[in-house]
């Protein structure tokens, strides 16, 4: 009898422990391939540990018009961005949090848009939150940043991704992903769009509702954060032809307190656009715009921050400049 | 609260929990709560609706067999009267002003006859008709009315088999209810298998059988002949396990509580006449309609027309309890029509099979390929939105040998491996369904330690992967639901 009953829960955990594996497998393996436009965190991964001197945090507005290798080859500096679309002050948090676990950042840059924008949309928390590692930040940014509809999926991605079953041969099922590989760009998006923009103007985000005071609560986390981690945060706002009123400006800055916030549109004209070439839309630079202000941006660390550059993985560094190098020759405009 | 929904998931371990852990006085009542908070995720109102159907058939039932006020069958009457009347009032209503309206433009006349805008409560042909079986056993003796208020309106409100059945028996389930069940291992582990075996019928086969079915009866027009044929093929089993898979959780979720429902189905698609397809299909339903409407107009001790009189009127009343349409009258009515002419040839028949022996396995494959195809023929008119609909589909068929048609079948919008799983998945359910008429597979399954978790294991990951489920999917009712 003591036998039967041994066998009966041995055979028991032994299918559980098959069933729970091979559905989280599954669901990892069937997730789309993410290389671009933000939550490329199985790239993330894979990037050394620890060799990271500068942080960007931001949606669409810092992976599209930050390019970390213009920053290494100007000042040694390793960089690299962590972003998702329409990413929220919310999930910013928790990507920072997931990010500090394997890397060592002196200094943060977080692209300040982030307070400005709404809840999290469902199709965006399936990719925001759906591609993060398993850890106790993307469990915690499941239950407290995605609506509560969206969180079977999340916590079990074979639901939101089953169907996909019929793309993928038997030996792709145990081949490594796509995605499992160091970024070449280091977060950034490669754009060769443009659109002529006609005019800069203000762009209004609302700032009386809820989700702009929840914002706010997850700047001061932020903030206490980095704090805590002793890494030094600086908020700033991309340049753009829509561009985050002065006024929301000042409220983001009233509640940041002592951490710095520099507006880049401030200095819109100093950055020498080409209003005709440089955008992809009136809130995004293209490739030759994100290599202007690129430049600007690695101009300020420098005269702002003592930063000394870590000098780590030099290899991976010099094929990131070589390859920015081949695609700023070989760069094309596409009008749109 | 559909069984293929999250929230089942949840409500029945909690309800297994609660009904284990409980002391026996409150474990009906706590199952009728639960029953009712069941019936009351569809449409909170219509479970007074159910409220009143149990509360007369009680009365009814104790004062037919006390023969109240010296009218026995008074009190039947006045059950059948308002439980029918309840029936008819929703189901049926528009459906009469609609055909009379039909039939006074016939004449010329135009009539506006009123219409009701209500919604069919969930499950009200399933649990009139039990609660109806209850009143006519007690009328006749067969049992003793039930006085325990909770065991009876448990009995009529049961939750697994609430919405579709089985339409069980007071006999069979009375007893069962009124006894105190102890949690068993080996009822978890039946009642398991038969969810899990039934879940996977519905999101795995049925549902995307569904989306064949769907897409080509509801615009028949657009679909030829061999098209249509192959959409009717995958209805006779969308149908089948859509059914047989609210049966199974149903007997599962009850087995767990260690109470026993009657089997529905025994692989109806291997019968071999229509008369044997129908000791096969909805089982539940057939007996229903034997025990309290065919026998009660003489059955088969009658004259040979009176009989075919019988066979037709029940067939039209089975038609007509499936749905409020004229496909379903004219499906019931090619039943009986079917039915009727099997009892006629039946001499004939014999003396066929008397020159040939009656278990030649090619006469055997013969008949069911035979019955198949007679209730395909009938599936069409029973899935069909119209009559005109059926009609026109039957023409295409008919003319598939006329006309050069290609099956090109993924204009249905299934990729081909999908169609793969589907046709690899009928394949499994027929051999099994077949091979457990002669064997209990679940026993087998079951009572083998390795072999039951490797079958668990295969059944929730076929099920996890290549089910329809999910965001951007459309989770499909039970097709009887709306019956």
């Amino acid at each position: 009898m003591k036998k039967k009953i041994f066998t009966e829960i041995l055979a028991f955990v032994m299918a559980f422990t098959v069933f729970i594996s091979s559905v989280y497998y599954l669901g990892y393996k069937y997730m789309p391939v993410r290389m671009n436009y933000g939550a490329t965190w199985n790239m993330y991964v894979e990037e050394p540990e620890n060799t990271i001197d500068v942080m960007f945090v931001g949606s669409s507005l810092a992976y599209c018009d930050i390019i970390p290798a213009i920053i290494y080859d100007q000042t040694g500096l390793t960089s690299y961005i962590i972003g998702a679309p329409n990413m929220n002050s919310g999930i910013s948090y928790y990507y920072l949090k997931q990010a500090l676990e394997t890397q060592t950042p002196k200094l943060i840059m977080l692209e300040a848009t982030t307070f400005c924008f709404p809840e999290t949309s469902e199709k965006d928390s399936k990719i925001n939150i759906g591609f993060m590692p398993w850890s106790l930040n993307r469990i915690a940014a499941t239950f407290k940043v995605a609506a509560p509809k969206e969180r079977l999926g999340l916590l079990f991605p074979l639901y939101n991704y089953h169907s996909r079953w019929g793309d993928y041969s038997f030996n792709a099922v145990f081949s490594p992903r796509a995605d499992s590989i160091t970024d070449i760009w280091a977060g950034y998006t490669f754009i060769d769009v443009t659109t002529k923009q006609e005019a800069v103007k203000e762009r209004k985000y609302d700032t009386k509702g809820k989700d702009f005071k929840e914002n706010m609560k997850y700047l001061e986390k932020i903030i206490k954060l980095c704090d805590d981690k002793g890494i030094e945060l600086e908020l700033f706002i991309v340049p753009s032809c829509n561009y985050v009123s002065e006024e929301t400006t000042e409220l983001i800055r009233k509640n940041a307190g002592n951490t710095k916030l520099t507006r880049f549109n401030d200095n819109f004209e100093d950055l020498n656009f080409d209003l005709e070439k440089n955008f992809r839309d009136p809130l995004h630079l293209n490739f030759s715009g994100a290599e202007i202000f690129t430049r600007t941006m690695a101009e300020h660390i420098t005269d702002n921050y003592s930063i000394t550059p870590s000098k780590k993985a030099p290899e991976l560094w010099k094929e990131r400049v070589e390859n920015y190098i081949t695609n700023s020759q070989e760069f094309e405009f596409k009008e749109k | 609260m559909n069984f293929n929904s999250l929230e089942y998931l949840l409500f029945l371990p909690t309800v297994l929990i609660l009904y284990f852990l409980l002391p026996k006085p409150i474990k009906n009542p706590m199952l009728l709560a639960a029953s009712f908070f069941f019936y009351m995720c569809w449409e909170p109102k219509y479970a007074l609706l159910m409220l009143l159907s149990i509360v007369l058939t009680y009365l009814c039932g104790i004062f037919t067999e006390k023969e109240f006020a010296g009218r026995k069958k008074l009190w039947l009457v006045l059950c059948l009267i308002t439980n029918l009347g309840i029936l008819f009032f929703f189901k049926y209503f528009n459906f009469c002003t609609d055909t009379l309206s039909r039939v006074f433009s016939l004449f010329g006349t135009k009539q506006a006859l009123p219409t009701l805008n209500v919604l069919l409560p969930v499950g009200i042909s399933f649990y009139t008709f039990q609660a109806l079986g209850y009143a006519i056993d007690v009328y006749r003796g067969d049992i003793k009315a039930e006085k325990n208020f909770i065991d009876y309106a448990l009995f009529v409100s049961f939750f697994p088999q609430l919405v579709a059945g089985p339409i069980e028996r007071t006999s069979n389930i009375i007893p069962q209810l009124k006894k105190s069940h102890k949690f068993r291992f080996t009822n978890l582990r039946d009642g398991f298998l038969l969810i899990i075996w039934g879940m996977m019928k519905k999101v795995l086969i049925a549902d995307t059988l569904a989306i064949v079915v769907n897409v080509a009866y509801n615009d028949p027009h657009n679909y030829n002949g061999i098209q249509l044929a192959f959409a009717t093929l995958c209805f006779s089993f969308q149908i089948y396990c859509d059914f047989s898979a609210y049966s199974d959780i149903a007997r599962g979720s009850a087995r767990i509580m260690n109470v026993e429902l009657m089997r529905n189905f025994d692989f109806p698609y291997g019968a071999q006449s229509i008369k044997d397809f129908w000791r096969r299909w909805h089982i539940s339903l057939s007996t229903w309609f034997k025990d309290y409407l065919y026998f009660p107009l003489g059955g088969s001790r009658v004259s040979k027309i009176r009989r075919c009189l019988n066979l037709m009127i029940v067939f039209l009343v089975s038609g007509l309890w499936h749905g409020a349409a004229m496909t379903y009258v004219v499906w019931g009515f090619l039943h009986g029509i079917y039915q009727v002419i099997g009892m006629l040839a039946l001499p004939l028949k014999q003396k066929l099979y008397s020159k040939i022996c009656k278990d030649n396995p090619v006469l055997s494959a013969l008949r069911i390929a035979g019955t198949f195809i007679l209730v395909n023929i009938a599936w069409i008119l029973f899935r069909a939105n119209s009559l005109s609909d059926a009609f026109g589909i039957f023409k295409k068929i008919l003319l598939i040998p006329v006309n050069e048609y290609k099956l090109d079948l993924p204009v249905f919008g299934l990729s081909n491996s999908t169609l793969f799983i589907m046709f690899i998945s009928v394949a499994v359910l027929i051999l099994i369904d077949r091979a457990n008429r002669n064997k209990p597979i679940a026993k087998i399954i079951n009572n083998t330690v390795w072999l039951k978790y490797a079958v668990y294991l295969i059944i929730l990951l076929s099920i996890l992967l290549f089910g329809y489920y999910g965001p951007g999917f459309d989770p499909q009712s039970f097709v009887y639901f709306q019956f």
